[in-house]
């Protein structure tokens, strides 16, 4: 599978703050690829780089074959970018910023964007200033998704937005997914990750921290409890511990990759009363790296191994 | 078709979606030769990965209870009721197994289990089904 | 597509300053009204309409010159106010389309506004 967009060792630094510390990433073409992390992880400032917005300190990013610091304008004709808060020109109307628009782009632009407006039911004559939230970010969605870009790249892109706007939007990316081309997509949403993503990468205080498929993941992230007998300590097991904490005779952990039957041989320990599997959320698999990630004796797992 | 996805609920979702279509089957909400919707439609309607549903259509076919009608599309197979039935029985069959085995962890006394099990089997065929 | 953007943008820029070209006109046609009804009315004799052609011609030329300025303003530093640069970094293909577009319409409703100023001025000094 050829990647879309490829980061080799990026750094970047904003004054005394490293925002990426050494990233190498890539990620595969017509996938739904979630890049997860708290505000300041650097997601935004990786996009960017990669769009040939900022330039990084060190390594090398290319997009679609284009090297990002050399041809960013190549790299943005062919990409579509919602950035977080997107601007438009609130004196414009719906229809003119699409006539405007369309002329930086091909003969179809126009009228895709008017499908795409009429879908979301945008009035064409309405001043951009006069729409509420939802229905400007449906605007820059449209403008973005006119060109009908083979790689869409969202930056949160329903932060902010209501439930039925947000939905809206999960199902035109599910579109774009459906026709075999790329999405990357930051967000904060994990339970809508959870539903489109094919692979997720956590980032975490400028470190790539896992890069997954999803139902990887899920498979291979379980959370594990032990009740203990009186007196017992944990005995060993075959599986890495990404979390863990006690109370009382119980023992709780976020494991990862339990070998086969470790829960039966647990369940026959003598130190151990009762054992329990259970499998973990997205957003329960995601707390327990960031902790993992956050403790100061932390090793990163997986650290940007290029996906295949 | 309308069935609620749980990403969070720790079945896979594309296994979510195959057994509710087994579920509609079974259930006479899907009828045989019945075409469901596309790949995209589906993944649409849901706002779930294609790719997802596509797996899932994948094993429905796999297992004979979906097959391509060229040109169209892919539609409930001949004998699927039949074969989503079995399922379905090997389905409480598994979650009674599940039952048992957790009855079984917390030690408790096998004659109060069969006492127990009776009285609700006993409660279940007295209600409406 | 060079045209086209071309023509886009030029058609932006024009609306960003039709408001203020539409001001700058009112203003110095009131200007000029008053002054030229000041002059004929507050000295005696009445000025010689040279005279009076010159000091409207001359605010004209101030007044245009203002306008320049902000023009200008309003052109380059408005987009950076309002973050549409980034919109314009990421569909518009070249700053050179930009530029030409801003300096165009710059340039003519500059010289539009002089020259119909001008006019004005000597239909009113007669």
């Amino acid at each position: 599978m050829q990647s879309v967009i490829k980061f080799d060792a990026v750094a970047k630094q904003f004054g005394t703050q490293m925002a990426l510390e050494g990233i190498s990433l890539q990620i595969p073409s017509g996938v739904v690829f979630a890049l997860l992390g708290e505000n300041g992880a650097g997601k935004t400032t990786a996009l960017r780089i990669a769009l040939g917005l900022e330039s990084a300190d060190s390594g090398e990013t290319s997009v679609l074959g284009l090297d990002s610091a050399r041809q960013g304008r190549a790299i943005r004709r062919r990409v579509g970018y919602l950035p977080e808060r997107p601007t438009l020109y609130g004196w414009m109307t719906v229809d003119e910023i699409g006539w405007f628009t369309a002329g930086f782009h091909g003969p179809s632009f126009q009228p895709r964007y008017g499908e795409l407006a009429a879908g979301f039911g945008l009035p064409g004559d309405r001043k951009i200033n006069a729409l509420s939230k939802g229905m400007r970010a449906k605007v820059a969605l449209s403008l973005v998704m006119a060109n009908e870009p083979e790689l869409l790249i969202l930056d949160e892109p329903t932060s902010g937005l209501d439930t039925l706007v947000r939905r809206e939007f999960l199902q035109s990316m599910v579109d774009v997914a459906a026709t075999g081309r790329t999405v990357v997509l930051s967000s904060h949403q994990i339970n809508e990750v959870e539903r489109v993503a094919d692979y997720v990468a956590i980032l975490h205080a400028g470190r790539l921290i896992v890069v997954d498929r999803l139902d990887d993941l899920k498979q291979q992230t379980q959370q594990l409890t032990l009740t203990l007998q009186d007196g017992a300590t944990v005995p060993e097991f075959g599986g890495e511990v990404l979390t863990q904490r006690c109370s009382g005779r119980q023992w709780q952990a976020v494991v990862l990759r339990l070998a086969d039957g470790e829960l039966d041989r647990l369940r026959e320990d003598e130190s151990v009363h009762e054992a329990e599997l259970r499998p973990l959320a997205l957003e329960e698999i995601f707390v327990a790296y960031l902790t993992h990630a956050g403790q100061p004796a932390a090793v990163p797992r997986a650290e940007g191994a290029p996906v295949s | 078709m309308f069935f609620p996805i749980d990403p969070t609920s720790g079945v896979a979702i594309y296994e979510q979606v195959v057994r509710q279509i087994k579920f509609a089957v079974a259930g006479g909400v899907l009828r045989t030769g019945e075409l469901v919707p596309s790949v995209r439609e589906l993944a649409r309607e849901l706002a779930i990965n294609p790719n997802t549903v596509a797996r899932a259509y994948r094993q429905l076919q796999d297992e004979a209870v979906l097959r391509t009608i060229r040109g169209t599309g892919l539609a409930i197979a001949a004998g699927a009721v039949e074969r989503c039935r079995r399922e379905r029985v090997r389905l409480i069959r598994d979650r009674l197994r599940q039952v048992l085995d957790e009855a079984r962890n917390s030690r408790i006394d096998f004659d109060d289990l069969r006492t127990l099990i009776e009285r609700e089997l006993k409660a279940v065929e007295q209600k409406e089904p | 597509m060079n045209a086209h953007g071309f023509r886009r943008l030029a058609w932006k820029e024009y609306r960003v300053l039709r408001p203020i070209w539409i001001s700058m006109f009112g203003i110095t046609v009131f200007l000029q009204l008053l002054m030229s009804w000041s002059l004929s009315v507050l000295s005696t004799p009445p000025p010689e309409a040279q005279k009076v052609a010159t000091i409207l011609f001359g605010v004209a030329l101030v007044m245009t010159a203002m306008y320049s300025l902000g023009c200008t303003a309003a052109l380059f530093a408005a987009e950076r106010e309002e973050h549409t640069h980034e919109f314009l970094c990421l569909h518009a293909p070249s700053s050179r389309a930009l530029i030409a577009g801003k300096a165009a319409i710059g340039l003519t409703s500059t010289v539009g506004l002089i020259v119909i100023l001008w006019l004005v001025a000597a239909l009113l000094s007669g």
